[in-house]
């Protein structure tokens, strides 16, 4: 897939966007479950905390009153004072800290009850010895009753131990795992990130160059193809005006020949015969061919020279005046004419008046011998393309040389049969292509010709 | 000495061959004698404002018309036409330009120096007759009956 440099560059940014965004996504996640399992160990930590100190006061609260039942000294009882005082928060803490867990309240329940039996037992037994009940106070502990709970009570609070160990091993295990794990996908995506940069940063360089390179050498071609055109306007230039110079300069002894036949012809004419009044007459003939040569050459290098003077041009109507302008010269029977109505188009109107009196100039010369010389001009806006034609029912020409047509002094037809210099189509088609336009010929020996010519559809610039 | 009282055109020309079809076709309508032909734009301003070759002729015998070639030597056809349209005294002398082309006469025109008149060459008789009735100078028809 072609992408362009823009849009890789923007693709790598994307994606290293992408990175950062999965890499903070990834780091915010294991840090809330971090904090989560810090809660959690922090909390099995505080039982265990609790569990000891319920455990050390019960200890401490049984010795105590022993020791208060044996020797009746108060100052034996300030353990069991402690103990009185820290097991209500100690308690209460167990049961906050064990809120967690659904099985541990039930455990923490029956330690509470179980703590408060036992306390209200050596309450009992300090009562009764302050009542001087001695002696059933020993016979109680002898009994053992006491030590059975404080049993019970060791037992459940190891087991809660137990099972709070377990936990802390467990959030510590899993906090290590996620760690872990964490770090991998960090590095490996941090790996895969670091490759695709550079590659895509690899790629996005070249590709830079060769853009930079590219340009370089548009520049160049573009510098290069100024100067040519700049080379081919003062050619251009050069060689118009040595033409126009060399057609004038040629005149002047034209005008000179014609002139002196004529007088010739003039003064001397009684003294020719015919075949020396002929001879002058082809002197005078030859320098008028010349003449016209000269005046076609100019004509047709003048056209290459001239800005156009663009305005919407009648057609119908040039079309019109190019006719009647020839009919005026025309010798003979004027030709049947038939003149449809064309659109108009956007050129130089004498220049395209030029191309109709040429056309159909050349269709009066060409159709002179036919018993019913027959004129068609139309044309048509296609579709913003504007066509024109100009048809005759003369002597056609072979398709063959269809392309040589419009050759600057081509021919197709003999001097004898036609007469004319044969710059005509030339200077036309000249004309029409310095309006953007095209022409072609259609024609067959003997069936007449058509001139098709079109202007193509107006770019708004 | 030829009568300068009696010139009626000037024809400032320098090509022999052009000057002899001029005149001929001039003379044959009987105005030869009504001419004066110089070869070169110096002798042109010489002869006009009665100096220099031409000393001592009256500038305000002024000719009807001066008919008036563009590539001249010495002086340059387009410089004999500023000095006529630049002195009060020959401003008004009616001037035909002979050109070789229209093209020529687009650029004359172009200089505006007041042209009265344009004959492209060769000059026939028949041309210099519309170009000097173009000229608003009518003494010539009316001096000769066509044949």
């Amino acid at each position: 897939m072609k992408l362009t440099i823009e849009r890789k560059i923007q693709a790598s940014f994307g994606f290293g966007l992408l990175v950062l965004v999965l890499l903070g996504a990834v780091a915010w996640s294991l840090a809330k479950r971090s904090l989560e399992t810090a809660v959690l160990v922090d909390r099995a930590n505080a039982v265990l905390v609790d569990k000891r100190e319920i455990l050390v006061s019960v200890l401490n609260l049984e010795t105590s009153v022993r020791g208060f039942v044996i020797t009746d000294a108060e100052s034996f009882l300030e353990p069991y004072h402690q103990a009185m005082e820290a097991l209500p928060p100690a308690l209460r803490n167990l049961r906050e800290h064990g809120r967690s867990q659904p099985d541990w309240s039930r455990r923490v329940e029956r330690i509470t009850d179980l703590v408060r039996v036992r306390v209200e037992r050596a309450e009992g037994m300090v009562r009764l010895c302050r009542e001087g009940q001695g002696d059933l106070v020993r016979n109680q502990i002898k009994a053992g009753g006491g030590q059975q709970i404080t049993a019970e009570i060791r037992a459940e609070l190891l087991q809660l131990e137990r099972e709070a160990r377990g936990q802390l091993n467990t959030h510590l295990a899993n906090m290590h795992r996620q760690t872990r794990l964490t770090m991998t996908t960090v590095t490996s995506g941090l790996l895969v990130a670091l490759v695709m940069l550079v590659v895509a940063g690899m790629r996005v360089t070249h590709d830079l160059t060769q853009r930079r390179l590219a340009e370089m050498a548009l520049a160049d071609s573009n510098r290069r193809l100024e100067e040519q055109a700049v080379r081919l306007r003062d050619a251009n230039r050069e060689l118009e005006a040595f033409s126009y110079s060399v057609s004038h300069d040629l005149r002047a002894p034209l005008r000179g020949i014609d002139g002196f036949s004529r007088m010739l012809a003039e003064d001397y004419g009684p003294q020719l015969d015919e075949e020396g009044l002929r001879l002058v007459g082809v002197i005078r003939g030859e320098a008028r061919r010349m003449g016209l040569l000269i005046d076609d050459l100019l004509n047709f290098s003048r056209v290459g020279r001239q800005q156009l003077q663009l305005a919407q041009v009648d057609m119908t109507a040039l079309a019109g005046e190019a006719w009647a302008e020839l009919l005026r010269h025309h010798e003979g029977n004027a030709p049947e004419l038939v003149l449809h109505p064309m659109p108009p188009v956007r050129g130089d109107r004498p220049l395209l008046r030029q191309v109709f009196i040429n056309l159909i100039g050349n269709a009066l010369k060409f159709s002179f011998d036919q018993e019913k010389p027959r004129i068609e001009i139309g044309g048509a806006n296609h579709g913003g393309v504007r066509h024109y034609f100009v048809r005759d029912n003369g002597v056609g020409f072979d398709p063959q040389h269809a392309h040589k047509l419009f050759g600057v002094f081509q021919r197709l037809h003999s001097e004898a049969e036609f007469e004319g210099v044969g710059v005509g189509l030339a200077l036309v088609q000249r004309i029409l292509h310095r309006h953007g336009a095209t022409i072609r010929a259609e024609g067959r020996p003997n069936e007449g010709a058509v001139f098709h010519f079109e202007f193509p559809e107006k770019k708004e610039s | 000495m030829q009568d300068y009282q009696h010139v009626e055109i000037l024809l400032v020309e320098d090509n022999p061959r052009d000057a002899e079809l001029t005149l001929r076709a001039l003379r044959k309508h009987n105005l030869a004698n009504k001419i004066v032909h110089v070869k070169d734009g110096q002798e042109a301003i010489d002869w006009i404002f009665g100096k220099g070759a031409h000393m001592g002729r009256d500038i305000n015998q002024r000719p009807k018309v001066v008919m008036l070639d563009l590539k001249l030597p010495k002086v340059d056809g387009l410089d004999v036409l500023r000095a006529v349209r630049a002195d009060d005294r020959t401003r008004l002398i009616p001037v035909v330009v002979l050109t070789s082309s229209r093209e020529e006469r687009d650029v004359v025109e172009s200089y505006r120096l007041g042209v009265n008149s344009f004959i492209v060459k060769p000059v026939d008789f028949d041309n210099f007759s519309v170009a000097v009735a173009e000229a608003g100078h009518y003494w010539l028809l009316v001096n000769h009956e066509p044949k």
